[in-house]
């Protein structure tokens, strides 16, 4: 019996993928480096919830965690950078592997988890995107973009701590394919064991928490909608609804 | 009298010459007697006169030089009262044209009619064409080589065929333009200029030329209007006359909305007291294509497969795409208030109700029908947007896609290229490697490179998981599941349209498991235009040599093929009026391009439509409708003084005048000056008996003097 119950053991083991099947689900993918990847480890669940619940998207019920040179990067097209120290050099071979990502139409939403100013983490990231596309830059992105309107119609940019008025994207191919924010905004999701949340968002308190998990919300859309709420069709209703 | 001949000379006449001229010399070597001298030299004067037979010869010019006039009494003429200012410009002048020529009367319009006299035109028939050039030919052929001149009173309407360069060869045509007898007003649409084609959503001038007559400070509207059952106004523009006979060009600029043969129409708002308002319409065809293609991408829910291919579609500079994706369900909780939210209707019955045959493409991708509202009917016109009107339709895998979404229970399940195994859809949960099946077909070429393209395949990303379906009879499996008898990628050419179906939601793997996206994006870049391409009336243009066509009238008809003509047959149906059926065998006059030449003989509604085929398999149709107008519409086209024309008439040597400088002339006309044989007259001087007596009593005379005198 023993046998039997290590050869099935090691027969899921070994012939069942690394990863459950995903089919069309949205995964949630986290990168894993060397540094403090992973400040909030609990948080991809409420996220997931809150989209299921308000949304029509099916996502996969669990996080994938990869790495820059796990081979299942490449089957993750939604993935989160989060940091609250230093993030590493990369090497080349991880450079060319994350080029390769956002190039072949990943989309990357990167944090400073720390929400401050001239952090450690925001120093690092910043020079190792500049590394790795060189001919490209972080920049501004307008309360006009699409990621602002994925899904709720917002006009400004949240998070847990407004160090920022704005988010950043990275153009790649024609598309914002990292978004990066200093604001901790997924810092606005964190609870403790009790289901409280963690941290106090500042100055607005739990409006400016709500409207970071809309902002999240929208961008986790904007990763399976791409430009869609650019288009022209939309532009006339969204007009419309920002003048009230 | 112009001149004196003499007969030839004969034996008699020597004789008696030469004695004359020997009595002259005796009497001047013998003169005795002066008096006697001179009258015997008179004698013999008189003598010589009589054998040399001398006569006057005298070239009569009148027999008067031969003069037709012909008077056009077309409607044009008729209706504005040109014809009554003609003839009583004639009546006054008549006797002296009549005393100065030999006159023949005609009466032109669609051919010449001689008349008896001037009081028979007016009660000629007033037909409704009118064709100088042609008349003046016959005219002039009637009056053969006694003709010394044309006198034509004409408004210079010509509506018929083009005629040699020179009309009325070598007799000049005098052109006498009558004003009309009341002021007329009207405003003529004479022409419509435009490129064969149009960019859709591109704008498009098109140059209006009007005629005005006694418009001077006067509007008009001219507009563009789209014609169909509900005919829409695309452009319009004032034109304001200046002056009271006007030809003016006037530029409007419209934007067609939708592709496809179209019909538009200029319009020149009607005046008050306007002679003729049907000429105040032109109508001309414009082919509508589209720069781009238009694709409508319908999207179940977010989701990757989504985002990547939206993206693709996107960034290509040729694709219109116009996408929804059902971001929340009726079951989705909304935690703020709809003005929060940047959603906005699914507008699903304006869709399929009139914006589906709009697009080339539509894309169902894990979409399903069942929860926004779609009625029987949109499904029918999904179908019958394929079937007929050339649709490419892309169903792509997911939950709601195919069987899951309850497509094989609806009228869509038709152009399909896959349905349901017996057993039912099922759906395979694995990591699988497609497999290739048919490398050259268009949807597999992701690279010109052959090599490469198969090396793509065979190393393509693995997808994740497949709806299990099978390929209908007729399509063909492009690629499918290595090991589970199911296809992947089928299409076929369905009605008009065509149709495929990609069996799983997860092709975006393609792309970011691939060393580059290139792939990816050349695929579905194929499948979209492969899709697209099943509207065949792009590969033939068919275009027509004039804008207006009026009954009687011959046209040519240009066709021009995508393809070189090597291989293919081309044949046009034209189907008249009256329902009767004709078939046209255009020739090829380029490489790409054939003509073909119809004539409309009767006024009416004509429906072309080509077909070109090769190996007897139809590859493209064109097709499109033309009017005849009537006649009447083509008198009344253009009412003023055809300057241009009657300066053409005129041209061999001939002139133009008005009526009043006509009859201020005292009808001063070009004749050709003919000075010919038979009209020379003789008169023989010698015959005369009083000459003969004189030249006998003179002799006698002379005699007797010289007897009574005693002279030898």
């Amino acid at each position: 019996m023993k046998r039997i119950i290590t050869v099935t053991l090691c027969f899921i083991l070994f012939c069942a993928p690394a990863f459950p099947l995903q089919q069309d689900r949205f995964v949630f993918g986290q990168l894993k480096y060397d540094g403090m990847w992973d400040p909030y480890p609990e948080t991809w669940q409420d996220i997931l919830e809150f989209i299921v619940t308000t949304t029509s998207i099916r996502c996969e019920g669990r996080r994938r965690v990869v790495s820059l040179d796990d081979p299942a990067l490449f089957s993750t097209p939604f993935l989160v950078i989060l940091g609250s120290g230093i993030f590493p050099a990369l090497n080349e071979r991880e450079r060319a592997s994350l080029r390769r990502f956002l190039s072949n139409g990943g989309t990357i939403f990167a944090e400073d988890s720390t929400g401050l100013k001239g952090s450690a983490f925001d120093g690092s990231f910043r020079r190792e995107i500049a590394k790795a596309f060189p001919e490209s830059r972080l920049k501004r992105l307008t309360p006009e973009h699409p990621v602002f309107r994925a899904y709720y119609l917002l006009r400004k940019a949240g998070g847990r701590r407004l160090t920022s008025p704005f988010i950043e994207g990275l153009d790649v191919g024609g598309r914002a394919a990292l978004i990066y924010s200093q604001n901790d905004l997924i810092g606005a999701w964190a609870k403790d064991r009790l289901g409280n949340y963690l941290w106090e968002c500042v100055p607005g308190g739990q409006t400016q928490r709500f409207e970071a998990q809309k902002l999240t919300q929208n961008i986790l859309l904007y990763s399976v909608t791409g430009t869609y709420k650019s288009d022209a069709i939309h532009q006339q209703y969204l007009n419309r609804k920002l003048e009230r | 009298m112009t001149g004196i001949g003499f007969h030839p000379f004969d034996l008699v006449s020597a004789a008696g010459i030469i004695a004359a001229a020997a009595s002259i010399w005796l009497v001047w070597r013998y003169r005795k007697n002066t008096a006697l001298s001179i009258w015997r030299t008179c004698t013999c004067v008189l003598l010589c006169l009589v054998f040399l037979q001398p006569e006057a010869v005298r070239n009569d010019l009148g027999a008067r030089p031969e003069l037709a006039v012909a008077v056009d009494v077309s409607g044009s003429m008729k209706h504005t009262g040109r014809l009554d200012t003609s003839l009583r410009a004639l009546a006054a002048l008549r006797h002296e044209l009549e005393n100065r020529y030999r006159v023949r009367y005609y009466a032109v319009a669609e051919h010449a009619v001689a008349a008896g006299s001037l009081d028979d035109i007016p009660g000629m028939k007033s037909p409704n064409g009118t064709a100088l050039a042609s008349s003046l030919e016959e005219i002039r052929r009637d009056g053969a080589d006694s003709l010394s001149g044309i006198l034509l009173f004409t408004d210079g309407n010509e509506q018929g065929p083009a005629v040699p360069a020179r009309p009325s060869a070598g007799v000049p045509v005098t052109v006498v333009t009558p004003q009309a007898r009341r002021a007329i007003t009207d405003v003529a649409v004479r022409s419509a200029q435009i490129a064969d084609f149009a960019f859709k959503n591109t704008p498009v001038e098109v140059r209006v030329t009007l005629d005005a007559l006694g418009c001077n400070g006067r509007s008009v509207m001219l507009s563009i209007v789209r014609e169909g059952s509900t005919p829409a106004v695309e452009a319009q523009k004032q034109v304001r006359f200046t002056q009271d006979r006007q030809n003016i060009e006037a530029t409007l600029s419209f934007t067609p909305t939708a592709s496809g043969e179209q019909r538009f129409r200029v319009e020149a708002s009607p005046l008050e007291g306007e002679y003729s308002t049907e000429n105040n319409t032109l109508g001309f065809g414009l082919d509508v294509v589209r720069d781009k293609l238009r694709v409508l991408f319908l999207c179940g829910q977010p989701g990757h497969e989504y985002a990547f291919l939206r993206h693709v579609l996107k960034t290509d500079p040729m694709i219109e795409l116009v996408s929804f994706v059902i971001l929340r369900n009726p079951e989705n909780i909304a935690l703020v208030s709809e003005d929060d939210l940047a959603l906005i209707p699914f507008p699903v019955h304006e869709l399929f109700t009139r914006d589906l045959f709009d697009f080339d493409v539509l894309i169902l991708q894990n979409f399903t029908y069942r929860k926004f509202g779609f009625m029987p009917e949109y499904l029918a016109a999904i179908r019958r947007w394929v079937m007929e009107k050339g649709g490419g339709l892309l169903m792509s895998g997911g939950a709601n896609a195919f069987g899951s979404g309850g497509w094989y229970a609806t009228p869509v399940a038709d152009v399909l290229p896959v349905t349901a195994p017996a057993q039912g859809e099922g759906f395979d949960e694995s990591l699988f490697r497609a497999s290739l099946i048919a490398p050259r077909h268009p949807l597999a070429a992701v690279s010109d490179d052959e090599k490469k393209c198969r090396a793509w395949w065979q190393e393509a990303p693995e997808l994740d998981g497949i709806q299990l379906m099978e390929p209908k009879p007729g399509a063909e499996v492009i690629a499918r599941h290595p090991f589970a008898e199911t296809p992947l990628i089928t299409a076929w050419e369905k009605g008009k349209g065509r149709a495929a179906a990609v069996a799983s939601g997860t092709t975006w793997r393609w792309a970011l498991a691939s060393g580059t996206p290139e792939f990816y994006t050349a695929f579905w870049k194929n499948t979209v235009r492969w899709l697209a391409n099943a509207g065949a009336d792009r590969q033939l243009r068919m275009s027509f040599d004039r804008p207006r066509y009026y009954a009687g009238q011959d046209c040519t008809i240009r066709l021009r093929s995508k393809e070189a003509i090597n291989g293919q047959a081309l044949s046009v149906t034209v189907i008249a009026p009256s329902g009767k059926r004709s078939v046209l065998t255009p020739v090829p006059s380029g490489s790409r391009e054939w003509t073909a030449s119809f004539n409309f003989a009767a006024s009416g509604m004509y429906r072309f439509t080509a077909r070109l085929t090769r190996g007897g398999v139809e590859k493209a149709q064109a097709e499109t409708v033309i009017e005849a107008a009537d006649l009447d519409l083509r008198e009344n086209s253009a009412l003023d003084i055809n300057d241009a024309a009657c300066a053409e008439l005129a041209a061999n040597g001939g002139m133009v005048l008005d009526d009043a400088a006509f009859s201020a002339g005292h009808a001063a006309i070009a004749v050709k000056q003919t000075y010919r044989s038979v009209q020379e007259e003789k008169i023989p001087l010698w015959e005369s008996s009083w000459l003969l007596a004189l030249a006998c009593l003179s002799l006698a005379g002379e005699w007797l003097f010289r007897k009574m005198k005693g002279i030898v």
